[in-house]
């Protein structure tokens, strides 16, 4: 059996090593080269990536970072992708050109065989697939980096969905997501300045979204969430799954037939006008985040379809936004006074969340955002977008070395891409117009509203309460312990293990000198006595010479003596 | 269900209803003028909101006062108990 382990174990390290050695060299070639050869990719191929970056060189020069950014998460396929798609919402991280390039990034990717596709609904149904369905349409009607999506009738005559996740796509990502963090560890340690946005909690909760994209039992539940949630909305259609027949790796869902809504050129064959569907995305996205906290991260014009008689239909809830209740006040804050154009009210509501560094300018970064807010506040209101709005509003707040939570981020970007889509289908949409008098409102609404604040209070004293019943107690036993003497306090340094590896480094540099020292000085001796043969003499010589180039390239690595 | 949530819940609908009852209260008159200068919402939408506030507050008020009630009443009597013990038999 041990041997049976340590063979697929064997085979595991072997697949990893290939992906390291894939990923390494697309980095190398599209001229991350540095990267590449400084994390865990070093172990594997320096000598080839060094290779192919000086081969590369002319053509990376000619591309842009941004470019080579999107190139490099294009040929490393689904989990970089969704990496760099993700990268294209943290403005407050990247520049805004590299942002540009990477929202460029396209999920569509080639389909798999639909052998694969009949594999795993036959495991789901427990190998009667053809006492459930009817038909299953060969070919795709949509294909992404995670899965496909199959159209199919069941034995009862219902239209349905299937959507089948991609083979080997979760062992992949793994592979993908340790190769990430080495990467995140590197530039954390490397780039100036990168290191206060904590790179690999980013990848930490990326690989936490992408995982949680990957279990279809969580979209399952996502898409019963969001229904309830708007069951009081007859505008719009969520499809039903059918939760006996799907999986971990399948979704079994009614199929939504309709257009996809950017695609509509003629309005007067539906019963509604673009106006009326730009205001209603609008609402139902302003409703799931500050009503609902749970709102729709991807919505892009794809998942948004216009049925034949006018309803509204929402797909894909793989990639779902939460806010925290005690985030809501915070979130509502900050978008109030950005729509408001109030900067007293935006920099309260960030210095609130706690999302200033210890050294931070209030009165510059005051500044900016009103210098920044005086710029939107000459716009008419007709001309105003929102996207560019809260764009610049990051940046300014970036120029701060503030990190923006991921969340708001999440919701920033929602907000702008519903807006793109309202203006696409109706130039005139006046974004502002919409969100301000609701966002006002649910923002009065909650500082008056008794219940969450009396609750909040109720439990900081019910926490306090707590923690004075234990106090008497454990002061107490600090107390006996300081007289017997037997109080320990640990001290941690964070630093201990770098400041023990280069105490080494130094300690060896100095034996390595003082070995090289002996070693010419008793070659030396014996060549003038004569004592021995004089070739072991020259082999002093050699010795003590490559003891000192060691030496020499340890001085030189670190960077001076 | 731990008794500490109980009690929770008790006291945090006391505090809603007695925080609705002081706001239903008080004028707030200041308020709704400086949201009028703001130009964020028109003054029907004010007037709307106002309303919708309004009500929110006396169905909170009216919700808790029973617990309300009962957690004053509780308080007098604990304030009555320490004076009585303060002054002696």
């Amino acid at each position: 059996m041990s041997t049976i382990t340590a063979f697929v174990h064997m085979v595991g390290g072997y697949r990893k090593l290939r992906r390291y050695k894939a990923i390494a060299s697309t980095l190398a070639m599209h001229g991350f080269g540095d990267i590449a050869t400084r994390t865990g990719a070093r172990r594997v191929w320096r000598g080839f990536m060094k290779a192919v970056t000086l081969g590369h060189a002319a053509d990376v020069e000619a591309l842009t970072t941004g470019e080579r950014m999107r190139r490099v998460c294009e040929e490393l396929g689904p989990t970089f992708i969704k990496f760099g798609q993700m990268l294209a919402n943290r403005p407050d991280m990247l520049p805004p050109d590299v942002i540009r390039e990477l929202s460029r990034l396209q999920d569509a990717v080639p389909p798999f065989p639909f052998e694969r596709v009949r594999q795993v609904v036959d495991k789901a149904s427990g190998g009667r697939a053809s006492e459930v369905f009817q038909t299953i349409d060969e070919k795709p009607i949509a294909a992404a980096s995670i899965a496909q999506v199959h159209r199919a009738v069941l034995k009862s005559g219902e239209v349905v969905a299937v959507k089948v996740k991609r083979p080997d796509i979760e062992r992949t990502a793994r592979q993908d997501l340790a190769v990430l963090a080495d990467i995140a560890d590197y530039l954390a340690e490397n780039v100036k300045g990168l290191g206060h946005f904590q790179p690999r909690r980013v990848v930490e909760e990326f690989a936490r979204t992408l995982m949680q994209e990957m279990d279809f039992t969580i979209e399952v539940r996502h898409l019963e969430r969001f229904a309830a949630n708007f069951a009081d909305e007859p505008a719009v259609r969520i499809p039903k799954p059918y939760k006996e027949l799907c999986s971990s790796d399948l979704i079994v869902m009614q199929y939504l037939g309709g257009v996809k809504v950017t695609d509509i050129t003629d309005w007067s064959a539906y019963s509604v006008t673009p106006k009326e569907i730009a205001d209603l995305g609008t609402k139902l996205l302003l409703r799931s985040v500050f009503e609902h906290r749970f709102f729709h991260a991807d919505p892009h014009p794809g998942n948004f379809l216009i049925a034949p008689d006018g309803k509204v239909c929402l797909l894909d809830f793989g990639m779902m936004g939460t806010i925290e209740q005690t985030r809501l006040e915070e979130m509502l804050s900050f978008m109030v006074g950005l729509v408001s154009y109030d900067s007293a009210m935006l920099v309260e509501s960030i210095l609130e969340a706690g999302l200033a560094p210890e050294d931070l300018d209030v009165r510059g970064l005051k500044r900016d955002l009103e210098a920044m807010m005086d710029r939107y506040a000459m716009v008419s209101i007709e001309r105003l977008r929102i996207e560019p709005l809260i764009r610049d509003a990051a940046e300014a707040v970036f120029r701060h070395r503030i990190a923006l939570p991921a969340d708001l981020l999440g919701v920033g970007r929602a907000i702008s891409v519903m807006e793109g889509i309202a203006r696409r289908i109706y130039p005139q949409f006046n974004p502002l117009q919409e969100i301000q008098p609701y966002l006002v409102s649910l923002f009065l609404k909650h500082a008056l509203d008794p219940t969450t604040q009396s609750e909040r209070l109720v439990d900081l004293v019910s926490d306090w309460m707590l923690a004075a019943k234990d106090l008497p107690k454990d002061a107490s036993d600090v107390l006996r312990k300081l007289k017997k003497g037997e109080l320990t306090v640990r001290v941690d340094n964070r630093h201990a293990k770098e400041e023990m590896l280069a105490a080494n480094r130094r300690a060896n540099r100095l034996a390595g000198v003082a070995v090289a020292g002996v070693g010419v000085v008793a070659s030396y001796l014996l060549l003038r006595s004569g004592a021995v043969c004089d070739y072991v003499a020259y082999a002093g010589f050699a010795a003590s010479f490559v003891v000192s180039l060691w030496v020499l390239s340890g001085i030189r690595r670190s960077g001076g003596m | 269900m731990s008794y500490r949530f109980i009690w929770k819940k008790i006291a945090s609908k006391a505090l809603s209803s007695a925080v609705a009852k002081g706001l239903l209260t008080i004028n707030r008159q200041d308020l709704w003028e400086q949201v009028a200068r703001t130009e964020s919402l028109t003054p029907q939408q004010i007037e709307k909101l106002r309303g919708e506030i309004d009500e929110a507050l006396r169905k909170v008020e009216a919700a808790g006062r029973q617990e309300r009630d009962l957690v004053v009443k509780a308080a007098r009597e604990l304030v009555a108990q320490v004076i009585k013990g303060v002054k002696g038999p």
